[in-house]
């Protein structure tokens, strides 16, 4: 509970007041480095230290993004994305969920299915795309399929992993209770894991997001992915590096959404 | 009346190299009322004498017998859910008038996931009723095991929670055991705010809300400092006493067994069997931290320990 500020002798605020002021130096390094490197990349396209075509520049960039958002073709293509990559998101953390849930239900199934997801963990997924594309299509759903792919293994290890973890003390509590093993999920495994559920989101943030743009490369006619490769092919630079900014301003909103979610959640967890 | 009695029993665990008897020809008894404590030589099998008691595994041979000796709790509607052939719920047609329609499909649904658990396990609770005779057994671990996401009310009734007794009549009788022991104002606290000895307060009432025949502690202390292992002792036993329970304790700490029991087993290496029962006879000293201040304190003592390891 923090207390009223006079109640604090002088030493305590004078200890506060040091905090603070280190905060605020940390997140004005944070800003400050980001600023001067775009002065630098500014004043080295302007001076001709680097080549602005091939480098593009933080004023070529600004002017890229209002020219594309004045049509809507920027917001409509990372609409696009950000749809995929949430669809990717929510149906890969799901069934990801609900095979970690099956495999800790059974110890003969997880035994069974352990080395199937290990290589499975290990393959690299975008191996997979032109067998997505023959059979999911060449449209939004085959770039959804990436996306789960991407992120459903490593969701069932996380999970998995915490399931199985779960403190054999408090198994040992519930099972003197007569508890039969659905109410061990809900009652204990299930809520002493929401922490790893809220670790495993925030790795799924990133995964999903590689496997839409991934999924974009592969087969596309939108979406940020496909503004990359598009802009690539016509040496358009300036788009090539506009595109990746909003893909940055996007994938860090999304992080930081999640990790918002997990201070909320963890609260009880400490 | 005996609570729990053991009579010649033997458990044998077999891996791929051996088999090893961890418990062999063990018979004791404890009465009803009775504050016994089991002391051993460290890997004496003390897990396996705590899980045989528990009843989460079988012996190899011989019997336990667990008496019942409290009053059956009533069990909660939920519990008698009536699974009909064509497995529809049936809900009360003045339950449907008293409550909103909302709490109504709430409670429903409720309804449907109590039936949907009683049918996943076979042995679940759906025998508690039929084998009215088995006995059951309150079990509290060396840590006190709190959920840390649950209130510390919502963790004393967790027993009651998986075993359908949430009756308004036994949640109420938990809230007492919180009045009387001093957590009320704590009820809604999360055990990490709570001290290490409030904590194992709570773990104890709620091994006692659930109202168990025997109160099986497994060193219910040692994750405590020394100061605070003293008060706690005194506090455990005075409610064990004023609650009327019989206990049962496992411990390697024989000045704990002596403090706190009537009876002492002691048990031999392993395969544990019964060495010795030595009865403490200090039942007219009030609290245990006074009875071990009796001179007849370190005595037994000496006994007890030339007992272990002699």
């Amino acid at each position: 509970m923090p207390k009223k500020n006079n109640n604090f002798t002088r030493e305590h605020l004078l200890f506060l007041r040091k905090q603070r002021v280190r905060g605020v130096l940390i997140h004005a390094a944070q800003v400050g480095i980001l600023v001067l490197f775009l002065c630098l990349w500014e004043l080295a396209a302007a001076l001709n230290w680097i080549d602005p075509f091939i480098m593009s520049s933080p004023s070529r960039v600004w002017k890229t993004l209002i020219e594309l958002s004045a049509g809507g073709t920027l917001w409509y293509h990372a609409w696009v994305s950000t749809y995929e990559t949430l669809a990717g998101f929510a149906i890969g953390t799901a069934i990801g969920y609900v095979i970690a849930v099956a495999l800790w239900w059974n110890e003969a199934l997880q035994r069974i299915f352990e080395p199937y997801l290990v290589i499975l963990n290990s393959l690299p997924k975008i191996a997979l795309g032109p067998i997505i594309i023959i059979w999911a299509g060449t449209g939004k759903a085959s770039i959804i399929t990436m996306a789960v792919l991407i992120s459903v293994v490593i969701t069932t290890i996380t999970i998995l992993n915490g399931f199985v973890s779960t403190d054999a003390d408090k198994l040992l509590l519930m099972r003197s209770m007569k508890a039969n093993r659905l109410q061990i999920f809900y009652k204990l495994v299930a809520p002493a894991n929401v922490p790893t559920l809220m670790a495993c989101l925030k790795i799924n943030v990133g995964m999903s997001w590689i496997g839409a743009i991934m999924g974009e490369y592969l087969t596309s006619k939108e979406g940020l992915g496909y503004l990359l490769v598009y802009g690539s092919q016509v040496f358009r630079l300036d788009v090539v590096m506009t595109c990746t900014i909003v893909l940055c301003a996007l994938a860090g909103l999304m992080y930081g959404a999640v990790a918002l979610l997990e201070r909320i959640v963890n609260k009880a967890y400490k | 009346m005996e609570v729990l009695k053991f009579d010649n029993v033997n458990k044998i665990f077999y891996t791929k190299q051996h088999a090893t008897v961890a418990v062999s020809n063990l018979s004791f008894v404890v009465n009803e009322g009775e504050f016994v404590a089991l002391i051993g030589p460290s890997g004496c099998g003390k897990t396996t004498i705590l899980s045989l008691v528990c009843g989460l595994i079988e012996p190899t041979s011989g019997s336990i017998i667990r008496g019942t000796t409290q009053p059956k709790l009533q069990t909660t509607q939920q519990d008698q859910v009536q699974i009909s052939d064509n497995g529809k719920t049936t809900v009360s047609a003045d339950a449907c008038k008293r409550k909103t329609p909302l709490k109504d499909s709430v409670k429903r649904l409720k309804k449907g996931f109590t039936q949907f658990t009683n049918k996943l396990s076979k042995k679940g609770l759906n025998d508690g009723e039929n084998g009215a005779a088995h006995a059951s057994v309150g079990y509290m671990l060396q840590r006190d095991q709190l959920f840390e996401w649950r209130t510390i009310e919502k963790n004393i009734t967790l027993g009651l929670e998986v075993q359908h007794k949430m009756t308004e009549e036994n949640v109420e009788r938990a809230r007492e055991l919180l009045k009387k022991y001093g957590l009320w104002e704590f009820r809604n606290h999360y055990p990490q705010q709570l001290s290490g000895g409030m904590r194992q307060r709570a773990a104890l009432i709620r091994t006692i809300a659930a109202n168990p025949d025997l109160l099986l502690l497994d060193e219910p202390f040692s994750a405590l400092d020394f100061q605070t292992r003293l008060d706690v002792c005194d506090d455990v036993y005075d409610i064990i006493k004023k609650e009327h329970k019989t206990a049962l304790l496992v411990t390697h700490d024989i000045s704990e067994a002596i403090a706190l029991a009537d009876k002492v087993i002691v048990l031999t290496a392993r395969p544990a069997t019964v060495k010795e029962v030595h009865y403490t006879n200090l039942a007219d000293i009030e609290t245990p931290l006074k009875r071990r201040q009796s001179p007849d304190f370190s005595a037994q003592f000496e006994k007890l320990h030339n007992l272990l390891h002699g």
